[in-house]
């Protein structure tokens, strides 16, 4: 996932990432980039499980237009303190020993919302590559593609419908293990 | 912000009324041309409300503003001292720290101007603490100033979750903490949580 600088954004933040998420769907853990107001760029962590707990950890932000490689693990043999484990370009950001056993990987975007501009603009956009999951954890597992999810974040935080992540990559040519975070407002 | 009550010795209001010349009469004490000129009065007193307004904004708050906050260093005054109830919420996340006196090469004001620094213009440290941290990438155990923040706009959650997540907003978060090394001042990571006893 590259790095890219804030486009126009003025309420909550932008950002890409993957993770592993619970049946229950309150249950994730995920690893990525985010963007807040105030050009606030940070390399993130966050889990969350109501049942325990939930935090953000950030990070110092890699370079803008960097192409970073970002890894959740869940290691079925917990408890220990690397139940879930994050990494970012190989470097272990952070650990948890709070379990909950994943059964779904996701990569995402969120950006602001479809009547305003994608992250990094028309001509630098952000997106992803080489979307994938190893399932069961552990030796023996074999990797295979996942697919990116379509969302946007609008006002007020909400959770509303739409296409930022589309398999689009090269400007128009399409394929099937890159994505651009792309919003439906944004001629392509 | 209240209107700071200064008093610099010059009476407040001015009434009676004087004649100066002074291109001719120069019989007055000069002491008396300073106090007694309506016009210099109140220059005086514009003067000395800016300075005092001045002396208010750079060392009465701990708050990082205006567009180049980020990238400045900041002059800070001291911070009270991490509550217990912030620290057990910490150690509900994925970091540990324990409160220590060691000797820190690296001062609290300039621990609490890193940590602002990371934040967005606005935001603010509201605490203070000299501990060993212990995460990740100091298994072993780091000796770190924990600076208790407010981000500008509040504390969010990075993530609403995934799609269809039954729950449909972020997840809260009511504290933060920037940890800075106390050896050499630079920012290493900070953590946003929740915590019903905060």
């Amino acid at each position: 996932m590259p790095e890219v600088p804030e486009a126009e954004w003025g309420l909550w933040a932008t950002g890409g990432w993957t993770r592993i998420c619970g049946p229950a769907g309150n249950d994730w853990a995920q690893v990525g980039w985010i963007e807040f107001p105030g050009s606030a760029r940070y390399t993130f962590v966050e889990f969350n499980d109501p049942d325990v707990s939930g935090w953000d950890n950030y990070f110092s932000p890699y370079a803008i237009n960097s192409a970073i490689t970002y890894e959740v693990t869940y290691n079925p043999s917990c408890p220990k303190a690397t139940c879930f484990a994050w990494y970012a370009n190989g470097t272990w950001l952070s650990g948890s020993k709070y379990s909950w056993t994943p059964n779904q990987a996701q990569s995402d975007a969120e950006i602001h919302d479809q009547a305003s501009q994608m992250p990094g603009g028309y001509y630098a956009p952000s997106g992803a590559s080489n979307l994938n999951a190893d399932a069961p954890a552990g030796s023996g597992g074999s990797w295979f593609p996942t697919v990116a999810c379509d969302r946007t974040i609008g006002p007020g935080r909400s959770q509303i419908p739409g296409p930022s992540w589309d398999n689009v990559s090269n400007y128009g040519t399409y394929d099937n293990t890159s994505y651009l975070d792309w919003d439906s407002a944004c001629p392509y | 912000m209240t209107t700071p009550r200064i008093s610099t010795g010059i009476p407040p209001a001015h009434t009676e009324t004087e004649s100066w010349d002074l291109g001719g009469k120069m019989t007055h004490a000069p002491w008396r041309f300073i106090t007694q000129s309506p016009r210099i009065r109140r220059a005086i007193w514009v003067l000395a409300v800016t300075l005092a307004m001045a002396a208010v904004v750079s060392c009465g708050s701990y708050s990082a503003s205006g567009n180049t906050a980020r990238n400045e260093s900041q002059t800070t005054a001291p911070v009270p001292a991490l509550s217990a109830a912030f620290i057990s919420a910490v150690n509900s996340t994925d970091v540990q720290i324990v409160t220590t006196s060691a000797a820190a090469p690296v001062t609290e004001q300039s621990a609490v101007a890193a940590a602002l620094a990371q934040l967005p213009p606005g935001s603010s440290a509201t605490a203070a603490g000299l501990v060993m941290l212990t995460n990740a990438q100091h298994p072993a155990g780091v000796l770190a100033w924990a600076i208790e923040t407010s981000p500008a706009g509040g504390f969010h959650a990075a993530s609403g979750g995934p799609p269809g997540a039954a729950q449909q907003s972020p997840p809260p978060r009511n504290f933060r903490v920037d940890f800075v090394d106390a050896s050499t001042g630079a920012w290493l990571e900070a953590v946003e949580g929740y915590s019903t006893g905060l």
